[in-house]
């Protein structure tokens, strides 16, 4: 029989779900399925018609809370908005992020996320008047790239507010009052930490006690993904647990009362979640451990499964998107294979040392979690059994001298101190095995997104699993439990290349203001020319990384850039450390270019041949698929780089196109008066810029399609409207990444398929 | 109020004894069939006249109440410290399932209701238990089950009028004149104004050798009480 509160959660999370997606049909038939079962088997027809009950109910409840999607919000100028800030603000250096919780009631203005690129100050709880644009967010340009609009929504944010200038952000009062406290109490042990440990330690030590990890170096912290051991970094019910028991330690030596031990533990709770700032985990964790003392206070018997589906079931009710959001769904998940797995497979292995446990917790953990962390994050970490017996525990004893720092952070500085050494000399060790983890060979593998449905299967044989040790009779099925579990691991690691075989594809990925072309031969050789880059933000891991994991592409045959400005060239360096490249072309009369200097000395590194193109090479790579290179000579006289870009020809059946990287009029002026043939699609030169417009080029071309990588709003006015219309003039289809997101051309020698992701 | 809210946070799905599935509760903690075999223990049981034990058959007193008649007017037990009893006993002293002394002391009660020698009672006292087993567990189990008693026979119950004045160790392991010795004087009435010639009942949770029943009835006695009887949850065997 299923824990009575844990099978409430499970509909709720299920009737949640539905009233998310507006999905009344298919609600509306599981409670028909629901209420028919209670018809034809009168023995379940109370569990089913409260299964019903329970779901309508949640189905209603959830979507009087969750306002109606609009695809489209319309930005909003110049507005001018009073309210509170929601949570703490994080400052990483550069912006400042925080969620703001506006006064009123507009449905979609109820809580908008704020960027600040600078530090203002702010606490948590202040009353603030902010002025700027409210600009919905920017919907993932790439399969792969996080989906940001839906992760806000998730958290009932429709709307960002970039703000640039201090002025524009206006404090009216600061109120006193608890959470103010915690904000002042949490500021001043992080400055302890800071003064006390090496910056590095103390970062990574505020981001295990309190997971605050903006300060954590964003190399390192992919690390620790890497070794599948970032939930150190996550509030989690380990966290609860050493409180509680810190604190029932203590209350026993002080010989308190019950009631008193257990008003100290909630107190404890309720502090120790305020200070991190109530995310999910600590949620979750906070109502288990409290429904634990009450338990273990009154004398009950407490089913942690039971109180896992109380834990969620008020999450659901506080926020019914919650059990959308990875957060949520990671921590019930590694939970429910804690409480519920863990026990299961023990009795099943029967062993005696206690040190297996140590490694079938983490495993358990894991499993129920695992096809989501591939599908979200690409990756797959057989080092993780490892680093979670090394490091997860080590991390444990961290937690513990931390807390007491932090108690006697408020009071006794130097005491407090006593505690920061041995976790910073713990960290520090740590560090080193981490680092010593990941570099070893096999240590991840990065893998395809898998399809849903593979996902379910997986889900599917889990249960299968379960059933079969659960029910003796049913042990058969747990071997092809086991199999279909298998079969996400296979359809993952199968190699990118194996799909579309005899088929060219060539995706022009949204990197924003910047190119990177991805091409993928008939016989699947991955070719990436130009890879995007900004010196604001890290394009490589925000929009190319994600995308090429997410295709599960291992390794790049041949990297080509077309000339060495950062929004062509910095992505690829990125590319160079996380793929294995087996070699890399740029432009002859370029070769020399300083800005190579770095990728230069990575490809010495590596081993990785260097090529460098000139006009009339003919690139040989595979039968039927023609690459030429058009442009520049050898010895370009042109002054500046974008006008040395090189310019590539690539054919393969019916489908040619030109990529132009960002070469100028004059550059465009010389090829045309060498001879253009007629192509299919031309990727736009330079973005679209005005600079680049020659008609005559259109003359000699006479594309059907156009594509402009190009980012939304950038601050050269790309692409100029002239070339729009001119290309409209000329009823060519234009495609903009900015717009339409990445944009892939598919042919298999034949037909020509043309797409974009959004 | 506060054990239907608890029952609530906390649903009981398994019979607390055999931990048989289903839906349980404070008032029911256990399943039909370890209610059924508790009462089947209940009516076959004969026992000594005087003091409550499992006799091995016939009536009259048993060897102990002959040779040692005991101070106590007439002691009982709602069954044999058997099986189920005896589960349910561990249950609530050594896993702290506080809830079960409600369904335990309300069955007590009745034990007590059903023996017109009980008749009069004027107060209601649990036997103390040693202090490190009170801060072991948290809780007086006998003070819980006496306070279920007295609320369902309406009469008064005071846990601190008897105390525990000498530490001493577990019953465990002795025999029944070392039991005897390691008790002596180990009770004291607070204030023995409270009792004077009043109709007690003791309440304990297993009577096993009657040692400790015994030197609590000596006490109280001496002490000025006109008249002491003793309940327990289970009783031992009497021969």
């Amino acid at each position: 029989m299923m824990p009575i509160w844990f099978s409430i959660f499970i509909i709720a999370c299920l009737g949640s779900i539905l009233a998310f997606y507006n999905f009344l049909i298919p609600a509306l038939v599981i409670a028909c399925l629901l209420l028919a079962a209670a018809w034809i088997r009168p023995e379940i027809a109370r569990s089913a018609l409260g299964a019903a009950l329970i779901l309508a109910s949640f189905f209603i409840y959830c979507d009087l809370r969750i306002p109606p999607l609009i695809e489209t919000l319309p930005a909003l100028q110049q507005q001018e908005i009073i309210g509170q800030v929601a949570d703490y603000p994080r400052y990483d250096g550069k912006t400042t992020s925080f969620i703001f919780k506006a006064d009123g009631d507009k449905t979609y203005q109820n809580k908008i996320q704020i960027f600040c690129f600078f530090d203002p100050g702010l606490k948590r709880g202040d009353r603030v008047r902010l002025h700027g644009d409210l600009e919905p967010p920017t919907p993932p340009g790439n399969p792969g790239e996080l989906d940001y609009p839906f992760y806000l929504r998730c958290q009932g944010i429709y709307y960002t507010m970039a703000i640039k200038e201090p002025k524009a952000v206006q404090l009216l009062n600061r109120v006193q009052g608890p959470m103010v406290w915690l904000a002042d109490y949490r500021a001043e042990a992080r400055e302890l930490f800071l003064k006390v440990l090496p910056e590095e330690d103390a970062n990574i030590l505020l981001g295990m006690l309190l997971g605050l990890i903006e300060g954590i170096d964003p190399e390192e912290y992919r690390d620790y993904q890497k070794t599948g051991i970032i939930h150190v970094f996550s509030v989690s019910g380990m966290h609860i647990g050493f409180l509680l028991l810190v604190s029932a330690w203590l209350t026993s030596i002080m010989e308190l009362k019950r009631s008193s031990r257990l008003l100290i533990g909630i107190g404890l709770l309720l502090v120790y979640g305020g200070l991190t700032g109530w995310p999910s985990p600590v949620v979750r964790s906070s109502i288990m451990g409290a429904m634990g003392l009450i338990a273990y206070y009154s004398g009950r018997e407490n089913g942690m499964l039971n109180s896992l589906g109380l834990a969620g079931l008020i999450i659901v009710c506080l926020n019914p998107s919650a059990p959308l959001q990875m957060s949520f769904q990671f921590t019930f998940l590694a939970t429910w294979g804690i409480v519920y797995l863990f026990p299961l497979l023990k009795a099943q292995l029967a062993y005696r040392s206690w040190w297996w446990d140590l490694v079938l917790i983490p495993i358990c953990a894991q499993l129920p979690m695992f096809p989501l962390l591939i599908y979200h994050f690409n990756l797959f970490s057989p080092v993780s059994i490892i680093s979670n017996i090394l490091l997860g525990y080590l991390s444990g004893i961290v937690v513990v001298l931390g807390f007491f720092a932090l108690i006697l952070s408020g009071w006794l500085p130097m005491l407090a101190a006593l505690f920061l050494n041995p976790a910073g000399l713990l960290i520090e060790v740590i560090r080193s095995i981490n680092t010593w983890l990941v570099n070893l060979p096999g240590a991840f593998f990065w893998v395809a997104a898998p399809a849903w449905q593979i996902i379910l299967i997986y889900y599917l044989g889990l249960l299968l699993v379960i059933y079969a040790l659960v029910r003796k009779k049913a042990r058969g099925w747990l071997i092809s439990g086991i199999l279909l579990m298998g079969l996400l691991l296979v359809v993952v690691f199968l190699p990118a290349s194996l799909y579309n075989r005899g088929t060219m594809e060539i995706t022009f990925v949204d990197v924003g203001q910047g190119d990177s072309i991805l091409l993928k031969t008939p016989q699947g050789k991955f070719i990436l020319i130009d890879g995007g880059g900004s010196e604001f933000t890290d394009v490589a891991q925000r929009k190319l990384l994600p995308y090429l994991h997410n295709r599960g592409i291992r390794e790049m045959w041949l990297m080509i850039n077309t000339h060495p400005d950062t929004d062509h060239l910095q992505g690829l360096e990125a590319v160079l450390h996380e793929f294995g490249v087996r070699q890399m072309a740029i432009p002859k009369c370029l070769g020399e270019a300083e800005q190579y200097d770095q990728v230069k000395k990575i490809l010495t590194e590596k081993e990785i041949p260097l090529y460098k193109l000139a006009a009339g090479e003919n690139l040989n790579i595979e039968k039927g698929l023609e690459v030429k290179v058009l442009y520049p000579e050898a010895e370009a006289n042109v002054v500046g780089t974008n006008g040395q870009s090189l310019v590539l020809e690539i054919k393969y059946g019916i489908f040619s196109t030109l990529l132009t990287g960002d070469l100028q009029k004059e550059g465009l002026q010389r090829l045309s008066e060498a001879g253009l043939n007629p192509v299919t699609l031309v990727k736009i030169p330079h973005h679209g810029s005005k600079g680049s417009l020659l008609p005559g080029f259109y003359d000699k071309t006479r594309p059907n399609w156009a594509v402009i990588s190009v980012g939304a709003n950038n601050r050269f006015g790309h692409p100029n409207p002239e070339v729009l219309e001119e290309l409209e003039r000329r009823k060519v289809k234009i495609y903009r990444t900015d717009q339409k997101g990445a944009v892939t051309v598919k042919c298999d020698g034949r037909a020509i398929f043309i797409d974009s992701y959004r | 109020m506060l054990n239907r809210f608890l029952d609530i946070l906390f649903p009981q799905q398994n019979c607390c004894i055999c931990r048989k599935e289903g839906r349980y509760s404070t008032r029911r903690p256990w399943c039909e069939e370890c209610h059924k075999t508790m009462f089947n223990m209940r009516n076959c049981m004969s026992i000594c006249d005087k003091c409550g034990k499992c006799l091995e058959e016939g009536e009259g007193l048993c060897r102990d109440c002959q040779t040692n008649p005991p101070g106590f007017d007439i002691a009982r037990a709602v069954g044999p410290y058997d099986e189920p009893y005896r589960i349910a006993i561990k249950v609530l002293k050594f896993m702290g399932r506080r809830h079960l002394s409600v369904q335990m002391g309300h069955l007590m009660a009745r034990a007590v209701q059903a023996e017109p020698r009980f008749m009069p009672i004027d107060l209601i006292i649990p036997v103390p238990v040693s202090q490190a087993n009170f801060k072991q567990r948290g809780f007086n189990q006998t003070e819980e089950l006496a306070r279920q008693i007295a609320k369902d026979l309406h009469i008064k119950m005071d846990a601190g009028l008897l105390r525990r004045v000498k530490e001493t160790p577990s019953q465990r392991e002795l025999t029944k004149e070392e039991r005897e010795k390691n008790l002596l004087f180990a009770f004291q009435v607070k204030d023995n104004k409270k009792i004077y010639r009043k109709n007690i009942l003791l309440v304990d949770d297993v009577y096993t050798t009657g040692s400790t029943g015994r030197e609590c009835t000596r006490t109280l006695l001496e002490a000025g009480a006109a008249r002491v009887s003793l309940i327990t949850w289970a009783t031992g065997k009497g021969f």
